[in-house]
């Protein structure tokens, strides 16, 4: 599974949220890449799951809706945690 | 926090800002001072929160502007401001911004366990606590320093 954390320039908050992210889904024994990337390139990058922050949630492509997982907290490792599970079964 | 990462002089507390572009030149200004940034840095810090709107507000009263290393990172490292009264950057769900923290690297990966860090303090809803109450720049210092310590030993 690939995922990819979406953010302004693919190097703060995304990264933050990158690196929680595999912890977490590496506690849920979930086998997943997690990837950075900016709005810049969202459109050529095919992911499983996208995450993001509702500012740029806009920039996600709109076939993607369904998808794309929306954090308002970058380092709360629970509400991340929260967030992901529910849009793995989702997916399921 | 690897001492590196941070110093006392890019630390400074209860800082009045209008608005938070006058907050994030504030806390860019101290990164210029302390060597981590170039001074054209902190135009591109403001203009990318204008560009990309306030997605750096990353939780709730808690902004982490940066720019990329190209636009004149210097080093990896962290300038700190915390604001005397909070402002808001328009972020629905976390403003008003009372902690400032400006983000510099000198590549894309070298801030990697930096950010590490910084996550897991911003996490401890306590360590918000303490910055937010704290009046005295060499405090917060040695805070941040002694932080995450006892995991690396």
């Amino acid at each position: 599974m690939r995922i990819i954390c979406l953010c302004g320039m693919g190097l703060g908050s995304s990264l933050i949220a990158k690196m929680n992210i595999e912890a977490i889904l590496h506690n849920l024994n979930v086998d997943a890449t997690v990837d950075t990337c900016d709005v810049g390139s969202i459109n050529s990058e095919k992911a499983d799951v996208y995450v993001t922050t509702r500012e740029l949630a806009e920039n996600v492509p709109a076939e993607h809706a369904n998808r794309t997982v929306i954090l308002t907290n970058f380092v709360r490792k629970e509400e991340i945690k929260n967030a992901m599970t529910e849009i793995l079964s989702k997916l399921k | 926090m690897a001492a590196d990462f941070i110093r006392k002089e890019s630390i400074r507390l209860r800082v009045n800002a209008h608005n938070w572009e006058e907050a994030v030149r504030a806390v860019g200004r101290l990164m210029y001072q302390s060597g981590l940034v170039e001074e054209g840095y902190i135009d591109v810090m403001v203009d990318c929160v204008k560009q990309l709107g306030p997605y750096i507000v990353l939780a709730p009263g808690i902004a982490l502007p940066h720019a990329r290393p190209e636009d004149g990172g210097l080093k990896v490292g962290i300038g700190l401001i915390t604001l005397s009264e909070a402002v808001p950057f328009g972020n629905v769900d976390n403003d008003p911004v009372d902690v400032v923290i400006g983000l510099a690297s000198n590549d894309t990966s070298s801030h990697m366990g930096l950010l590490a860090q910084l996550s897991n303090f911003l996490e401890e809803e306590a360590n918000i606590d303490f910055l937010r109450k704290a009046v005295d720049e060499e405090t917060v210092f040695t805070f941040l320093n002694n932080y995450g310590k006892e995991e690396v030993q």
